[in-house]
């Protein structure tokens, strides 16, 4: 009985790994569920993400944003689908933390306007462990407060993700920056990049993070914080687009992200309609804000979190939502969302049924 | 310590190759302190992930799983005592985590289509392959999935740990809340299940080659 036949064994070895997941895998779960813990379950899984998009990116990142947790910064990655983001996982640092928590899916990246001295970034193993360390837990949880904190290093990511080059911004600037081997990566040059794939080029502002996602064309990504201005893309090939100038002050996002949080927040801390009047505030302010979408995933979830006062909308918001925005990245959570009265959720369910 | 002083896998006696051990450190954490949130989650994701599939969590469903494995994780760490190992801590969690899951799958749509999950199973597929080994790789892959969903929840898990991540009877005690002469028998009994679905897997394959 202790045996098994050969035939159980060769299947049992032949599949052994075969459920591993992918860097890419590794890094979409990281992004998201760094958007989780820091801007709550709720709102934060609105951002959460899964850039199962086809983007290849690489994230080379160096010294962190205000110890937040290497956790976040997975956004980064998850933002261009990385493939190779695994050994580079670890390295990506901190860096895009702050950023990686709420732009991962929208591919929007908020730091700091710069002025501050941009440290140098050795995209080093060391580096970033010793990052993670430090801003683990607490900076994690507390990461959305650190949104607006102007990063003490430059976070670089270099992205070799799809981006419609008239979506990318090349916001160059003076600082050391790493850019991890991977032969995805063209740029290495100080400079910024953000690639904006659903959200406007209006999203991005100040001199600083990165992310890129992957909805269309080619862009590389690198981003330190400027030292204020906007200097010249050190290498022409960097340039993935004309680099429009943000149009939004990066106050904007910054707004939008901490609304967001805010609303999580409450919605964590089990206050539903307190959660819908901070969204509805967010609604009144951005009507058209590069997180609409985020909100409007967000909505459900508070919605459902009311019970059966927010039955009716809930069920209308979330077909809504999946109808236009079925493959967003939140899609999968507010599919999962269960509105009261509505034991028939949708016709757009999937079945998750675990048989395979 | 404990769940330890027995470290041999279960399957020792079989010729199986030991391909999990080096990545999945399985006893260190014990004695380290607990190690911080990120590392843990590098060193265990591939865990978690890879086990919520073979407990049946569908390729469409696993990023939720997973993340709301760590989400206790995170929540719990605190807690953790360095009495029983983190991976089976880690297990412990995402068998509560895979339960519930469960339970809302069935709740929601019994019979639902899966078309959503069958694309994204193929996109995936497509971009990962490669020539026939991978073809071969995720044949064997689904038709380990479709054996495994022959066994019971219980038999399941003892049977994951034991066969494909190399635990110990002790560790498996430990990761399901259960005894160890519990875990022998499950085992027994999940071997033998697993024996007979996959012979009618493959029987219902040769009737209706694919």
């Amino acid at each position: 009985m202790n045996d098994m036949s050969p035939e159980a064994r060769w299947l049992l070895d032949e599949a052994r790994d075969g459920d591993d997941p992918t860097a890419e895998d590794r890094a979409r779960v990281r992004g998201a569920l760094a958007t989780r813990i820091a801007v709550g379950v709720a709102a934060g899984s609105v951002v959460g993400v899964t850039a199962k998009s086809a983007a290849s990116a690489t994230v080379a990142a160096g010294s962190g944003v205000a110890g937040a947790g290497g956790l976040a910064a997975g956004g980064a990655a998850v933002a261009g689908g990385s493939a190779l983001a695994l050994g580079t996982m670890a390295k990506i640092g901190a860096a895009i933390a702050v950023v990686g928590t709420l732009g991962v899916a929208t591919a929007v990246v908020v730091t700091s306007p710069a002025a501050h001295p941009v440290s140098t970034v050795s995209a080093t193993t060391t580096t970033t462990s010793a990052q993670s360390d430090v801003g683990s837990r607490d900076a994690l949880v507390a990461s959305s407060a650190t949104v607006n904190t102007p990063p003490p290093a430059a976070p670089v990511v270099a992205a070799d993700a799809p981006a419609s080059a008239a979506d990318a911004l090349t916001i160059p600037a003076p600082s050391p920056v790493v850019a991890s081997r991977r032969s995805a990566i063209r740029a290495t040059s100080p400079a910024l990049v953000t690639a904006l794939a659903r959200a406007a080029p209006a999203a991005v502002t100040a001199p600083a993070a990165v992310t890129a996602v992957a909805d269309a064309a080619s862009a590389v990504v690198v981003a330190p914080p400027a030292a204020g201005g906007l200097a010249v893309a050190d290498s022409a090939e960097k340039q993935a687009g004309s680099a429009p100038k943000p149009a939004a002050p990066s106050g904007d996002i910054a707004a939008e992200t901490r609304l967001l949080g805010d609303a999580g927040a409450a919605l964590r801390a089990g206050d539903p309609s307190r959660s819908l009047a901070i969204l509805e505030a967010h609604a009144r302010a951005f009507p058209a804000g590069a997180l609409a979408e985020e909100r409007a995933a967000a909505r459900v979830f508070a919605l459902a979190a009311l019970g059966t006062g927010g039955a009716q909308s809930c069920t209308e918001e979330r077909q809504a939502f999946l109808t236009s925005h079925g493959r967003s990245p939140h899609a999968a959570r507010v599919r999962a969302t269960t509105c009261v009265g509505s034991a028939a959720a949708g016709a757009k369910d999937t079945s998750r049924n675990p048989s395979y | 310590m404990a769940g330890h002083s027995e470290d041999v896998p279960l399957s020792a006696t079989c010729e199986t190759p030991i391909l999990t051990r080096a990545t999945s450190l399985p006893s260190n954490d014990v004695q380290d302190a607990v190690p911080p949130f990120e590392v843990l989650y590098e060193r265990h994701f591939a865990f978690v992930w890879r086990s919520a599939r073979r407990l049946g969590v569908s390729e469409a469903a696993v990023d939720d799983v997973t993340q709301e494995v760590f989400l206790v994780v995170h929540k719990r760490l605190a807690q953790f005592e360095a009495r029983s190992s983190m991976k089976t801590w880690l297990f412990a969690i995402l068998v509560r985590v895979v339960r519930n899951h469960r339970r809302t799958v069935a709740r929601k749509q019994p019979h639902a289509s899966r078309d959503d999950e069958k694309e994204l199973v193929h996109v995936r597929e497509d971009a990962a392959r490669g020539p026939h080994e991978r073809a071969e790789k995720a044949e064997a892959v689904r038709m380990l999935h479709a054996v495994l969903d022959a066994l019971d929840d219980d038999k399941r898990e003892v049977f994951v740990l034991a066969e494909l991540e190399q635990m110990s009877a002790p560790e498996i005690a430990d990761a399901t809340g259960s005894n160890v002469n519990t875990v022998y028998s499950r085992l027994r009994a999940a071997r033998r299940d697993f024996e007979e679905a996959l012979a009618r897997h493959k029987a219902r394959d040769e009737r209706r080659p694919r």
